[in-house]
């Protein structure tokens, strides 16, 4: 894998992968199918560079304390993890349903593509910077092009399960959206419990 | 190269340019927010009077809430000073008291910093809130001007230290305490057994040399001899207009009558804004949600008023 890695670095392959993942997805998920290992890699990186990018962009429309730099370090580590879980979880779902859809396994597939379609919320930072430069409704902003761009997020997704299964666009978007309202209808449940257990807890004391 | 990589590893050194830009940025802007620990609420134009309030038991380092958010103390409140004074725009400091006093020494360093503050010819008006006695007068007195309303409870110089002689109820529980100490008055004080002459006389000594210190600080606050204020200060609680009376306060008047009076001792015109402490809306609510859970369960009460040992303190104790 590393070897792998370092040959997709000095090839500039990533600049390829990284081009076509913004501008034409299809043809994305048409390379990956193609290509060996090397992508995961180059997608891992990609997670690990939008997190510090995305901690840093939440810390700028506020005052920080000396905990940003244990955010920026601790936490980025911390929220790195926890966003490979949430790719390998969401690219397992996706999976999943498309399996029981009678479509074939490709795990690993949708785990490149997802982890490369986060690369669009990189933008957000310098985005946020310029609104904070000019102090303009510099939150406003961070959380509208958190939106907008996990909206650009999505349709890299659907297009590639689209792309990856030969599958029409609505059906992709609903394979895409049945991780989202998996997960929503049971931390809405969990919300649920907790709000109860709270009160009870807070009527016994 | 390829014109695409060409547009694509730009666009990727732009954001790495940017990320370093943006974590300059917060780092400029934390030590700018260090710099003024304690922000003030608007309107912020111009020279003004800065609040500076104390509520509560006075402590060294404030007692800490359930959500850790800590309600001050002595070393939060000359922190507060220092920041007002360090402020350009702070011509005059208000210290608004409600509190029964507290343990001598985080009551004698706020009084020693208002003392100092006052050499340095910055105009203190103290304002007295539901109580402002013992210690908390003891701080008020350290000021130039102090604005009571007629129904503050005020006064109570003295000093009093309380443990409760719990001898006869551990006789007759049957509990006997094993004490092994390396000098007679190791546990003077103790609840557990009667407090013997020479370490009453010990206790009072304690006592006296802090009592004697209040009437020589409060005299000195209050440009009076201590001879002026002996009469009165035998502990007894007092009204605003008994404080005025005695020449303990200057004036009957409300908070924003003391936020006048610091406008007009420091020569600001008379809509000169005012800088209050600011504490943010997350802050706000914590308090707010431990406030409500502690009296719902009457542990503030608990809280408040349990001590693992005795203090000497200069406080109102009713």
């Amino acid at each position: 894998m590393t070897a792998g890695f370092v040959e997709t670095f000095r090839s500039l392959k990533w600049a390829d992968y990284l081009f076509y993942i913004l501008i034409e997805p299809r043809r994305f998920a048409r390379m990956i199918i193609r290509e060996d290992a090397s992508p995961m890699a180059g997608g891992i990186l990609i997670a690990a560079v939008v997190t510090v990018c995305d901690v840093i962009a939440a810390s700028l429309p506020g005052v920080e304390s000396p905990f940003f730099y244990y955010k920026l370090t601790y936490g980025s580590i911390l929220f790195f993890l926890f966003l490979i879980v949430k790719i390998v979880v969401l690219a397992g779902l996706v999976d999943l349903i498309c399996q029981f859809t009678g479509y074939q396994g490709k795990m690993k597939e949708f785990v490149i593509i997802i982890s490369y379609a986060l690369f669009p919320q990189v933008f957000l930072l310098p985005v946020v910077s310029i609104f904070k430069v000019f102090h303009f409704a510099a939150p406003f902003f961070y959380v509208f092009f958190s939106i907008v761009f996990f909206v650009w997020t999505a349709l890299i997704i659907i297009q590639g399960i689209s792309e990856l299964h030969g599958m029409e666009f609505l059906k992709a978007v609903l394979v895409f959206a049945f991780p989202y309202a998996f997960v929503g209808i049971i931390s809405f449940l969990c919300f649920v419990l907790l709000v109860i257990l709270s009160f009870g807890y807070m009527s016994f004391l | 190269m390829d014109k695409n990589r060409k547009i694509l590893i730009s666009i990727l050194a732009l954001l790495v340019l940017s990320a370093v830009l943006a974590v300059i940025d917060i780092s400029m802007r934390m030590r700018g927010a260090q710099r003024e620990r304690f922000t003030l609420a608007v309107p912020g134009v111009g020279p003004g009077v800065g609040i500076v309030r104390i509520n509560g038991p006075i402590e060294m380092a404030g007692s800490e809430g359930g959500f850790a958010i800590s309600s001050g103390g002595a070393e939060a409140v000359i922190q507060r000073l220092t920041a007002l004074v360090a402020d350009s725009r702070i011509r005059a400091v208000v210290v608004r008291i409600n509190s029964p006093g507290g343990t001598v020494a985080a009551t004698q360093e706020i009084y020693q910093k208002l003392m100092r503050l006052r050499r340095r010819n910055i105009v203190l008006v103290a304002s007295l809130g539901d109580i402002a006695a013992s210690g908390g007068y003891y701080i008020a007195s350290a000021c130039n001007y102090i604005v009571t309303n007629q129904g503050t409870l005020t006064g109570s110089i003295g000093v009093i230290a309380v443990s409760p002689n719990l001898q006869g109820l551990f006789q007759k529980l049957g509990i006997k305490m094993n004490v092994i100490k390396s000098g007679a008055y190791k546990d003077i004080l103790s609840s557990y057994r009667d407090l013997t002459p020479e370490e009453r006389e010990l206790i009072q000594v304690l006592i006296d040399s802090s009592y004697n210190q209040f009437l020589k600080d409060v005299a000195r606050g209050r440009n009076l001899g201590i001879d002026d204020i002996r009469p009165y200060a035998d502990g007894r609680v007092m009204s605003g207009d008994m404080a005025v009376k005695y020449k303990l306060a200057d004036e009957i008047g409300s908070f924003e009558r003391a936020v006048e009076k610091a406008r007009k001792k420091a020569k600001l015109p008379e809509d000169a804004p005012v800088y209050d402490e600011q504490r943010s809306p997350l802050d706000q609510f914590l308090m707010t949600l431990e406030g409500a859970v502690l009296n719902r369960s009457g542990l503030q009460n608990r809280v408040m008023r349990y001590r693992g040992g005795y203090m000497i303190e200069y406080r109102y104790q009713p």
